[in-house]
């Protein structure tokens, strides 16, 4: 096959932020039209600035010290206008939400036309043939802050393709997706391909790729922050075994009804993932038995002793709500009048955070920041056990073994630990798994059996991917 | 006093079947402006005035939405009345509560016959650079959004024990430390997303010099009679009866 | 192409920062009703935004931005055209006293005046408006000394968290992040 000339050529190229800390290591690489290129690399590897690099944000949008070059379509990026490198290349970002600007569905598709100064027919057509590609008809008058992160991400999609670029970059655009819609992006990206557009994918979520045909595979090694040996040694003192009893829970939310007659009987000293697609009701389940949700019917610990009111602690989704002091120290601290401080500094270290005790919390990597927001709940030592709410959410895997490691140690101290989760492969490591569909509970058991359970998984309209089937299935149709 | 529990905002509900949502946002404009400065006439001329505006607004049909915003100032026109009543006379009492009734009701039929995009158009129109008309529309989008993060921000911190409370005016300076655990989280959550919608901006075109525009605006023979009338009736008001 | 005043960033900033104003003040509903309280809010964003957003007139378009936000809200009992006024009224009164006092909120004093002086263009705006109508005789009897110690207070306080706020987010490393920001 004769050599084609690179839609995209990064040569030695680097980045510095103004700020000591993270960046981009040098590096070179050639992307030719039609290729499907997966970069990898572990956490603060500079994934992220590459991609800003390839598509221009770098060094358009951020100040900082940009060395080598990079060509896009003929043009260098330091050179060209933003508006101009946007109409030969566009980005899919992590966060599906955050990308949304307009009031509707339509105009966020507009926006980037209207962008390309194309006359009001053109608009138009443009318009109707993206909204039907991308299965978007019914929504077009639809708030985009309405919809799921499924469909965000496919509207974010159709907004770039509707401007026809040559080339798309994807920052990581499966991370904040459940497994049903991570599985419905692959199959867009599979078709682009297969139609002959450059894409390049960041993603850690390799998996997902794996069996997509063609694939180029680029690692990024970089400089990834060194995680520290978790100490082994479980301070934490065995606790008598109690059972969370959960009758006829239910909740409304603004008139629709979240949750219905739900009733469960968790033992301590257990690890419980809860399982299901957007809206079903997972985080309210959550947020109920913390405290937060008023709901109907009961949740109670029955202890030999007698029974009384659960006393959970919550870790929240996004840690940004929370940290607001000026060190990790000072986060876990505040306001508590006298700290263990013996318990304090294994806390720190089982959750690798040691080295960055004087640290700013906003300056800390997200997989830090959600284990420091662990950190603040497990320092009030909640009596019975905690509440996480995608605690892996966008996370890499360094990540989930510090938190796993943790939590095993939770429960195996006789607490509870109860988290809701998109990732299957934390939830495969589970001792009990709840998987709730749009009626209420689908099935409830050892996580190995749910696992099992084919007509349940397809009654909650999860399809379990094939890299998974692999893994974790022994018999069964897979 | 209980920090951070929300209401919920609620736009002001559009009366889809005024004739005055198909009229141009400027043409509305203009005549809300118009009619805040005939306030400052005379009351006879007011009187005559008022009578033609309750029949303009009966047929845009904003009548009740106009009364609504003018039965919430009820107490206070009330007072005043009595106040200037007894004070002064009977005239000055009717002359300054029809005003303050006039001023408070006349932008209901901007706000309640305009959506906020043909707003952002508008003001597009009247060379308002669209960087500012866009990051307008999009302060209008936030505010669900916002909501529900403030909402998650304190139950978060409830969560950690941290409930900034003020009970009462004394306390208040030795308790607003406790309101930056609120204050910095929802900072620090704004930047991050105005950043975030910068960059998928810039990366859908955003600073091209070519745009176009899909939906229009334009002037009909229906918004030059609007405002053609208003004209006419003021200056009649003002010099005929002068 | 000539350097701009304010970055599309910095827009979109302010534009969020307005919307969390009006968000703020409907979070701040307190049965005490006592006039003015929402400024604590109010003007810790104005103090803040002014800061982050280091160039004049940013308050102004928080205050302009949010201005029109409350009319379309339907927020304030004297009708949308009051209402702008005085929400813009804030924010051109701030950037005034920012312009003479040199621009940086982070300077304790300067925080706390800006917070003072921007609430009182709120209350003043309230007052021509009364004037104008003719009905400051109403407004005298009703307490017009009490209204204005409880928004000197109540901006004054505003100022101070502007100010704390300001400080807590330089120590928890948010200026560093920025500063990568164009």
């Amino acid at each position: 096959m004769p050599r084609l000339i690179p839609v995209l050529r990064a040569n030695q190229v680097s980045f510095r932020y103004p700020q000591e800390g993270h960046g981009l290591e040098p590096v070179s690489l050639e992307i030719a039209p039609g290729e499907l290129t997966l970069v990898t690399g572990p956490s603060g590897c500079g994934k992220s600035t590459l991609a800003r690099c390839l598509m221009g944000l770098i060094p358009h949008l951020y100040h900082g010290e940009l060395t080598g070059e990079v060509w896009l379509n003929g043009y260098r990026t330091s050179d060209a206008s933003m508006w101009q490198l946007a109409e030969k290349a566009g980005m899919v970002f992590q966060n599906p939400a955050a990308q949304m600007l307009a009031p509707s569905v339509e105009d966020e598709i507009i926006f980037g036309l209207e962008n390309l100064g194309l006359p009001p027919e053109e608009i138009t057509s443009r318009l109707e043939n993206v909204l039907q590609d991308f299965n978007l008809t019914h929504l077009r008058q639809r708030n985009p802050q309405t919809l799921s992160g499924g469909e965000q991400q496919r509207l974010a999609l159709a907004a770039i393709m509707a401007r026809q670029p040559q080339a798309l970059i994807l920052d990581e655009p499966l991370s904040m997706l459940d497994t049903t819609a991570a599985g419905d992006l692959i199959a867009y990206l599979q078709r682009f391909a297969a139609e002959g557009k450059t894409l390049i994918v960041f993603e850690h979520r390799q998996e997902y790729l794996d069996d997509v045909p063609g694939l180029r595979h680029i690692a990024l090694e970089g400089k990834a922050k060194e995680e520290r040996k978790v100490p082994s040694a479980n301070p934490l003192p065995a606790q008598e075994s109690f059972r969370l009893e959960v009758e006829n829970l239910g909740v409304q939310l603004g008139g629709r009804i979240v949750l219905q007659n739900l009733n469960l009987s968790l033992d301590s000293g257990q690890i419980l993932v809860v399982v299901g697609r957007n809206g079903v009701g997972k985080t309210t389940l959550l947020r109920s038995l913390a405290g937060l949700q008023k709901h109907s019917g009961s949740a109670k610990v029955v202890t030999v002793r007698g029974e009384q009111p659960p006393n959970l602690g919550m870790v929240f989704q996004n840690p940004d709500l929370q940290l607001f002091n000026a060190s990790v120290r000072d986060e876990i601290l505040y306001r508590l009048p006298r700290p263990d401080m013996a318990y304090y500094r294994w806390l720190v270290a089982a959750l690798g955070l040691q080295p960055y005790e004087a640290t700013p919390p906003l300056l800390l990597s997200e997989g830090e920041k959600k284990r420091l927001a662990l950190g603040l709940v497990l320092m009030r030592r909640p009596a019975h056990g905690v509440l996480l709410d995608e605690p892996s959410l966008g996370q890499d895997h360094a990540h989930k073994d510090i938190l796993v490691h943790m939590l095993r140690m939770l429960a195996d101290a006789g607490q509870l630990v109860m988290m809701t989760t998109h990732d299957l492969t934390l939830a495969s490591q589970a001792d009990r798994l709840i998987l709730l569909g749009p009626e209420g509970l689908l099935a409830d058991g050892p996580t190995a059996s749910v696992l099992e359970d084919d007509s349940a998984w397809a009654k909650a309209g999860i399809a379990l991917p094939n890299w998974f089937l692999r893994e974790h299935k022994t018999g069964g149709s897979g | 006093m209980r920090v951070g529990q929300t209401g919920r905002s609620h736009r002001v509900s559009l009366v889809d079947a005024s004739p005055l949502r198909k009229a141009d946002p400027r043409a509305k404009l203009f005549i809300s402006l118009a009619v805040s400065l005939v306030v400052m006439m005379p009351l006879e001329r007011l009187a005559i005035f008022l009578g033609l505006y309750i029949f303009f607004l009966w047929w845009a049909r904003l009548l009740i939405p106009s009364a609504q915003q003018i039965w919430r100032l009820k107490w206070l026109l009330i007072v005043l009345f009595a106040f200037d009543w007894w004070l002064i006379s009977l005239e000055h009492a009717l002359l300054i509560c029809t005003r303050l009734a006039l001023l408070t009701g006349v932008f209901a039929l901007f706000f309640s016959t305009t959506t906020t995009r043909e707003l952002g158009l508008a003001l597009e129109r009247l060379r308002v650079p669209y960087r500012y008309a866009f990051s307008l529309s999009l302060a209008f989008q936030s505010l669900g959004l916002l909501e529900d993060e403030w909402r998650a921000i304190r139950e978060a911190q409830l969560s950690r024990g941290v409930e900034p409370r003020i009970f009462s005016f004394r306390q208040l300076v030795s308790q607003v430390g406790d309101l930056i655990s609120l204050a910095v989280p929802a900072i620090v959550l704004t930047t991050k997303r105005a950043w975030a919608i910068t960059e998928a901006a810039y990366a859908r075109g955003f600073d091209s010099p070519h745009r176009t525009s899909y939906r229009t605006l334009s002037f009909s023979r229906f918004d030059f009679v609007l405002m053609a009338g208003a004209v006419i009736l003021i200056a009649l008001l003002y010099w005929r009866f002068a | 192409m000539k350097p701009r005043s304010f970055s599309t960033f910095h827009l979109i900033l302010l534009a969020l920062f307005s919307a969390l104003v009006i968000v703020a003040k409907i979070a701040l509903r307190t049965p005490l009703q006592l006039p003015g309280h929402s400024g604590i809010f109010w003007m810790a964003i104005i103090v803040i935004g002014a800061k982050v957003v280091h160039k004049p007139g940013a308050a102004s378009i928080i205050g302009i931005t949010s201005g029109l936000l409350a009319g379309f809200l339907g927020l304030g009992d004297f009708g949308a055209l009051n209402t702008f006024l005085s929400y813009a009224m804030v924010g051109v009164a701030s950037d005034l006293l920012l312009w003479l006092l040199g621009g940086d909120t982070e300077i304790l004093i300067v925080a706390i005046l800006v917070g003072i002086f921007g609430h009182m263009g709120k209350f003043l705006t309230k007052w021509v408006f009364g004037v104008i109508t003719g009905a400051p005789l109403g407004f005298v009897a009703l307490g017009l000394l009490r209204s204005i110690i409880g928004y000197i207070v109540f901006g004054a306080v505003g100022g101070l968290l502007g100010w704390l706020t300001l400080k807590a987010l330089r120590r928890a490393g948010f200026f560093a992040y920025l500063a990568e920001k164009r």
